[in-house]
């Protein structure tokens, strides 16, 4: 009824101060799960771009017992015929290229100071062509020989190293004799990946044959695949292509980006699981002040109340009424949270984040570096604006039933 | 002529705690279409607990209340809401005017509720008795930038606005000075003779009693006399 309306809407506004606090309350919990959502799902995206793209490529294939050792990147575990494994994966539907790699700890020093380093022994011609590293240096990518390296931005830094200096690698052989090398860095990489800028260090084969007596060995070929619209369809191809390889080459194990991308998206779900608590602490929030403006209005008019009972209207109308003013909460709350959602959305699609500069340099375990970037979410504008408005109902009901029992006679003679 | 309202034996006990509080002790009254009565008693005699029970808004402990031959205990809520909708209408001490809503607004909500008429006819009926009260004009102001004496004009607009059958005004001039209360009273008096409705009002007021065509006095919940001028 549209009286009921206007008695509900005027009264919502005549407490402007505490109707506002609840709609800001409101507002801010929305739009803070909209933006939220929409940077975890920048993040997620990023951080599997991150796997293909930048890390593990499509499927890794190395022998099961180097996968066993992984962890300390053992040089007695090469792979038995990299050729003829990746002939057999290039013959595979949707591959679009392979690379072999080797990688190895090292120690990295500038004369003072020394680090560990887990670096990379790589093609550069062919590892442009599975992962896009070359395209976030800084300085340029290796020729293949001569001495050059390309480290992680931030570990340069560390190290207090610019293009052009000279570094000292060294490590154990492949024959455990320790060796080392100078090298010149001809490029810094900053990517979105935080390890890469952290911790990044990627020679040729060239160098490493001779700094690490290499003759050839290979510990790892990555794996380039095509690109698909749909996450699903990129995990299901690299599954499929990682069974093949296993069943196969039975002494080989291939991780495809299936099984790192859904532990990736397992943490990520952990994280977006802590952002519903936080939300839904708000929206408690919130709800307890739409509760409790509706129950102030509620006693502050008592007797107007009576009033409407004594002219006929049902107690159901009653009901209807203040429900209607926890919906004019509700809705208005909801609109603003998409407002500030939206907000929030263009501020991270357009602009983004940089991490860097916010954090200076603080590692906070987040999956990306760089700038981070948020994704549409129209879904959860949806959720967010059927949540406020459900959040509104659902505590107005019962000051507005509270309302609706009023004895007529008692309601007449409050003041 | 045939009574519209019939009490029998009305009598009402509020119970508090320990406590019981005999209010209305056995009344017996019948009342007439188009009668002006008024209600006299000192303070806690009954009288607004008469004109609550015989409103619907309160049952009696004991007796009946015919309405037309009806007995008003019977009736379930929807019917009750229903009555208080279509055949009574109320004017309070203290005018009760719905503060967020126009003059206007205010006088056309029994009609709103009721959902009979539309909306231009609705607005014609409001404009039409808030003339009767001498309110022209002000339709569009809100109660709190109005005196007490045109609130409860408004008050009684908006209880006649429906034509009810009966109007039960519990003590509506207590609030005003004796100039104002007089007029009040006369414009009550006005439309009940031109509209026919059934005036029961309550007062201690001795001035505005003896505008009274029938006086009614009760006392310690009892009827003591029942005069007709
Ligand atoms: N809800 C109630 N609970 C308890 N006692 C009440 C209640 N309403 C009225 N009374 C008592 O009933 C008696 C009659 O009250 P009331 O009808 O208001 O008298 P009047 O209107 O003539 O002043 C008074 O003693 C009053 O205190
Ligand atoms: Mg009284």
């Amino acid at each position: 009824m549209g009286t009921l309306f206007k008695i509900a809407w005027r009264n919502v506004w005549r407490h402007g101060k505490r109707t506002a606090l609840t709609i800001i309350t409101m507002a801010f919990g929305l739009g803070l799960y909209i933006g939220m959502d929409s940077v975890l799902k920048g993040m997620d995206r990023t951080g599997l771009d991150n796997i293909i793209n930048l890390t593990d490529s499509s499927v890794r294939v190395s022998t099961a017992a180097y996968e066993e050792e992984r962890g300390s990147f053992p040089l007695d575990q090469p792979l038995p015929d990299p050729a003829g494994l990746a002939d057999f994966i290039r013959s595979r539907p949707r591959v679009l290229a392979t690379a072999e790699r080797t990688r190895f700890v090292g120690q990295l020093s500038n004369g003072i100071d020394a680090l560990y380093v887990l670096a990379v022994a790589l093609d550069p011609e062919d590892d442009a062509r599975v992962l896009d590293l070359p395209q976030y240096v800084e300085g340029s990518w290796l020729a293949g020989g001569g001495n050059e390296i390309v480290l992680g931005a931030k570990l340069a830094a560390d190290l207090g190293l610019g293009l052009g200096d000279w570094v000292t690698l060294a490590a154990r052989t492949r024959w455990e004799a320790q060796n080392a090398d100078d090298f010149r860095v001809v490029g810094l990489i900053d990517a979105t990946e935080p390890s890469i800028s952290g911790s990044g260090v990627f020679v040729s084969f060239e160098d490493a044959d001779t700094l690490l007596e290499l003759d050839g060995l290979r510990t790892e070929l990555i794996v380039r695949m095509e690109r698909r619209d749909t996450l699903a369809a990129a995990m299901e191809d690299s599954d499929a292509l990682a069974a093949a390889v296993e069943s196969r080459f039975p002494e080989m194990a291939a991780m495809s980006f299936g099984d790192v991308g859904r532990q990736f998206l397992e943490l990520a779900k952990a994280k977006s699981k802590s952002i519903t608590m936080i939300i839904f602490v708000m929206m408690l929030i919130a709800g307890v002040g739409i509760a409790n403006t509706v129950l102030m209005s509620v006693y502050a008019r008592i007797r107007e109340v009576g009033v409407l009972r004594a002219f006929g209207l049902h107690p159901k109308d009653i009901t209807r009424l203040f429900l209607i003013e926890g919906g004019i909460i509700g809705v208005v709350g909801a609109a603003a949270g998409l407002l500030v959602g939206l907000g929030i959305d263009l501020f991270f699609i357009r602009v983004g984040m940089p991490l860097e500069a916010m954090m200076g340099g603080i590692d906070m375990g987040l999956p990306v570096g760089g700038t981070l970037y948020g994704e549409w979410n129209p879904d959860q504008f949806a959720v967010a604006a059927v949540v406020g408005i459900v959040v509104a109902l659902i505590s107005s009901w019962s000051p507005a039933k509270k309302a609706s029992r009023l004895e007529v006679t008692n309601a007449l003679r409050f003041v | 002529m045939a009574s519209i309202l019939k009490l029998d034996g009305i009598a009402k006990t509020y119970v508090k705690g320990q406590n019981q509080v005999r209010a209305l002790a056995g009344i017996d009254l019948d009342i007439e279409a188009g009668e002006f009565l008024a209600v006299v008693g000192p303070s806690g005699s009954g009288k607004t607990t008469l004109l609550n029970i015989v409103g619907c808004l309160d049952s009696p402990s004991a007796g009946v209340v015919l309405y037309n031959g009806t007995p008003l205990g019977s009736m379930k809520e929807d019917q009750l809401s229903e009555y208080r909708k279509k055949h009574i209408s109320f004017i309070f001490q203290s005018y009760n005017l719905i503060p967020v809503l126009t003059v206007r607004e205010n006088v056309e909500l029994p009609l709103v509720i009721e959902r009979r008429m539309n909306k231009n006819e609705i607005r014609a009926k409001a404009d039409e008795l808030l003339k009767a009260v001498g309110l022209e004009g002000l339709g569009d102001r809100y109660p709190r930038e109005l005196s007490g004496g045109q609130e409860q004009r408004v008050a009684i607009a908006r209880a006649l606005v429906k034509e009810p059958y009966i109007v039960l005004a519990d003590e509506p001039t207590a609030n005003l000075d004796s100039h104002t209360a007089e007029e009040i009273v006369d414009i009550m008096r006005d439309i009940n003779k031109s509209k026919g409705a059934t005036f029961i009002f309550s007062t201690h007021d001795a001035l505005v009693q003896k505008h009274a065509r029938r006086v009614v006095t009760i006392r310690d919940g009892l009827v003591h006399s029942d005069e007709r001028k």
